[in-house]
């Protein structure tokens, strides 16, 4: 008979011996342990041996779901099926609830004085920032470990994540960008016009739109948006225990959850700014069209001349932090909900507020950093 | 009883929130049990068991489970004990294959199609063949409760923790429940712990329990529920078997 063995040191073992009985039909014979630890091997071990008649009189112990997977391989379903032989009782036990086919059943607080409570909301404040930056390394060593076990980040759902905060935010994205570049053209309008200068309009836009127009308004937009979406998500999924869930079953739900989110962020926010960059720049046009007068040939040429690959780069760069912001502090408010159901719109909005204040945050670090360098 | 039996040690476990719960508790859980905890609502007991799986840290006293020593939830390890919450906690974003499937994929070596040899079986096994490819949302309540217990169940734990197993059901589909529970500790030998208050859960599946109450945030009686309900005479052990609102068969 040929043998395959499952030889794991430590681990229970298992014997499949594959031949034929007395009268020429198949047969399985196993010896050792049925567990989910044999499983895969057996598994593998009885590919094609649908009609076989198995012997299990050397099967010490049994759990179910190797021996469902073994009444699955024999197709050996029905109760009465008499292929599977020579069980002892703890084993034919486990057996007959394999093969089992249930029937299908269907005192109210006194307000604090004001002064104290805005105390509390400072502290607050810090406590949330201080957990944020918290988190924020948490993120960082588990990266780690997700470089180490690559499986356990569940990429699958990047393209859904994408796709689903990309198309969320693309319309108010564009035309937000769009009136940002209207209004920012409309200001200087009366200046550029009373010194002459109506074309300079392509050069400012371009510049301010894809530096720091494009960026910030997509970052806003996004964050109302998908920020909130997701602090919700998790913050629901943490209140109704699905959080716990995977942890109980080893799965770290910030690689489970928070990278595929956090990553989807990093990824969609630049590819909107870039959108945003066109129409931010189309509202100058529009200005300088109508209310200048500048020429269209004139318009990009301004453009093409003022407007470097690195400032467009530049802007891009910055988009991906605020995507990386955007989601950090958004799975961080979610994961931090505590309670029931009333807190996980708090847990929306208290996201939205610390995801504005980081990126105007941000954008004040970039515009003295950048001033210091003499960027 | 050996020391060899013992699955579960908890001592002077003191627990708490933003106040105390349960003060300076001890008790032993042993092998082959069904061990109740029993409590009126908000007397902590689902707090205690989620103490007693390392999802909190004790203010103070020990809790130490066999093979694992003080319990605490590591990640990429796999799990040593299966859990039911309180609300079934099964991801709502995916199927019941695929909440079934994932301690599989995650912690065996199992191929694709032996997993879903295995959830198809499994979920044969509980009476929920055919609603494969819903979502929690679209089961009942008392189906989503099966449906998290066979997940629990997945890598066939020898211990599990149940909390509330039958809680908000109708009989009929409490006394199914109450069936899985015996089925998985009489056939498949599993130590069980299970908070509850349904009386007649308690007096079909419970051989051993302790009893929790809030005021002396203590464990007031310990022993078989069936015994306690007719012999004690601790005044808050008689309300709890007596008065308490209960189906009792
Ligand atoms: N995360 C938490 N933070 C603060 N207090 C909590 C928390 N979880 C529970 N509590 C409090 O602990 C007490 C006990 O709660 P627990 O959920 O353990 O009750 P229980 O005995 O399981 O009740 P039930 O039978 O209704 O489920 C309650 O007063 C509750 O308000
Ligand atoms: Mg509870």
């Amino acid at each position: 008979m040929a043998r395959e063995v499952d030889e794991r040191a430590g681990a229970p073992l298992l014997t499949v011996e594959r031949g034929e009985d007395d009268a020429g039909r198949p047969l399985v014979r196993l010896s050792g342990d049925l567990t989910l630890e044999t499983a895969p091997a057996l598994w593998r071990a009885l590919g094609g041996a649908a009609n076989a008649r198995c012997d299990l009189s050397g099967v010490r112990t049994a759990q179910p779901g190797a021996l469902a997977l073994l009444v699955e391989r024999l197709g050996a379903r029905a109760p009465g099926d008499d292929r599977l032989f020579g069980a002892r009782e703890e084993v034919a036990r486990v057996l007959r609830l394999v093969r089992r086919f249930p029937e299908k059943v269907a005192e109210r607080p006194r307000p604090a004085p004001l002064v104290a409570r805005l105390g509390d909301a400072l502290w607050r404040f810090l406590v949330q920032a201080q957990r944020v930056a918290a988190f924020a390394g948490e993120l960082v060593v588990a990266a780690g470990r997700a470089l180490r076990h690559p499986s356990s980040v569940r990429w699958r759902d990047v393209p859904m994540l994408c796709e689903r905060a990309g198309v969320q935010a693309a319309v108010v994205v564009g035309a937000a960008s769009f009136l940002a570049g209207l209004m920012l053209a409309f200001q200087l309008s009366s200046r550029l016009t009373s010194l002459g200068l109506g074309s300079v309009v392509a050069d400012i836009t371009g510049v301010a739109v894809t530096r720091h127009l494009a960026p910030f308004m997509t970052a806003l937009m996004v964050a109302g948006r998908s920020g909130s979406a997701i602090a919700a998500e998790l913050g629901t999924m943490q209140v109704t225990h699905e959080v716990d869930g995977l942890r109980v079953m080893g799965l770290d739900p910030v690689r489970y959850l928070v990278f595929p989110r956090v990553l989807s962020l990093a990824l969609i926010v630049p590819v909107l700014t870039a959108y945003a960059n066109i129409t931010g720049i189309f509202g100058g046009y529009v200005v300088g069209v109508v209310q200048l007068d500048v020429p269209t040939v004139e318009f990009v040429r301004e453009l093409r001349a003022s407007l470097d690959l690195e400032d467009v780069v530049r802007g891009l760069l910055k988009a991906l932090i605020f995507g990386l912001t955007i989601g950090l502090v958004a799975c961080q408010r979610g994961l931090d909900t505590r309670g029931g159901p009333q807190d996980v719109g708090t847990a929306a909005t208290t996201a939205v507020v610390a995801i504005l204040f980081s990126i105007v945050a941000l954008e004040a670090l970039f515009a003295a950093v950048g001033s210091f360098f003499g960027l | 009883m050996s020391a060899d039996d013992v699955v579960i040690r908890v001592q002077e476990l003191t627990i708490g929130y933003d106040r105390i719960l349960l003060e300076h508790v001890s008790f032993e859980v042993r092998r082959g049990e069904v061990f109740g905890i029993l409590g009126r609502s908000g007397a902590g007991k689902s707090a205690l068991l989620r103490h007693l799986i390392g999802l909190e840290p004790p203010w103070t006293g020990h809790v130490w489970i066999e093979g694992l020593g003080e319990p605490r939830l590591r990640v990429d390890e796999r799990p040593r004990f299966g859990v039911l919450f309180e609300g079934g906690a099964l991801l709502g974003s995916l199927t019941l294959r695929e909440n079934l499937a994932l301690p599989l994929r995650t912690w065996t070596a199992l191929d694709e199609a032996a997993i879903d040899a295995l959830v198809t079986a499994k979920l044969r096994m509980i009476g929920l063949a055919g609603d494969e490819d819903r979502l929690p949302g679209e089961l009942s309540s008392g189906m989503r409760k099966r449906a998290s217990i066979a997940r629990a169940q997945m890598l066939e734990p020898t211990l599990m923790f149940l909390d509330e197993p039958t809680a908000g059901l109708d009989p009929v589909t409490a006394e199914e429940i109450d069936e899985l529970i015996l089925t998985l500790n009489r056939n498949l030998g599993t130590t069980l712990v299970i908070v509850t208050h349904d009386l007649a859960s308690i007096l079909r599946t419970v051989t051993r329990c302790i009893l929790l109450d809030d005021e002396t945030r203590s464990i007031v009686a310990e022993g078989d529920p069936r015994r306690l309900r007719v012999a004690s005479t601790d005044p808050r052990v008689h309300d709890f078997f007596h008065r308490l609102a209960g189906r009792v068969p």
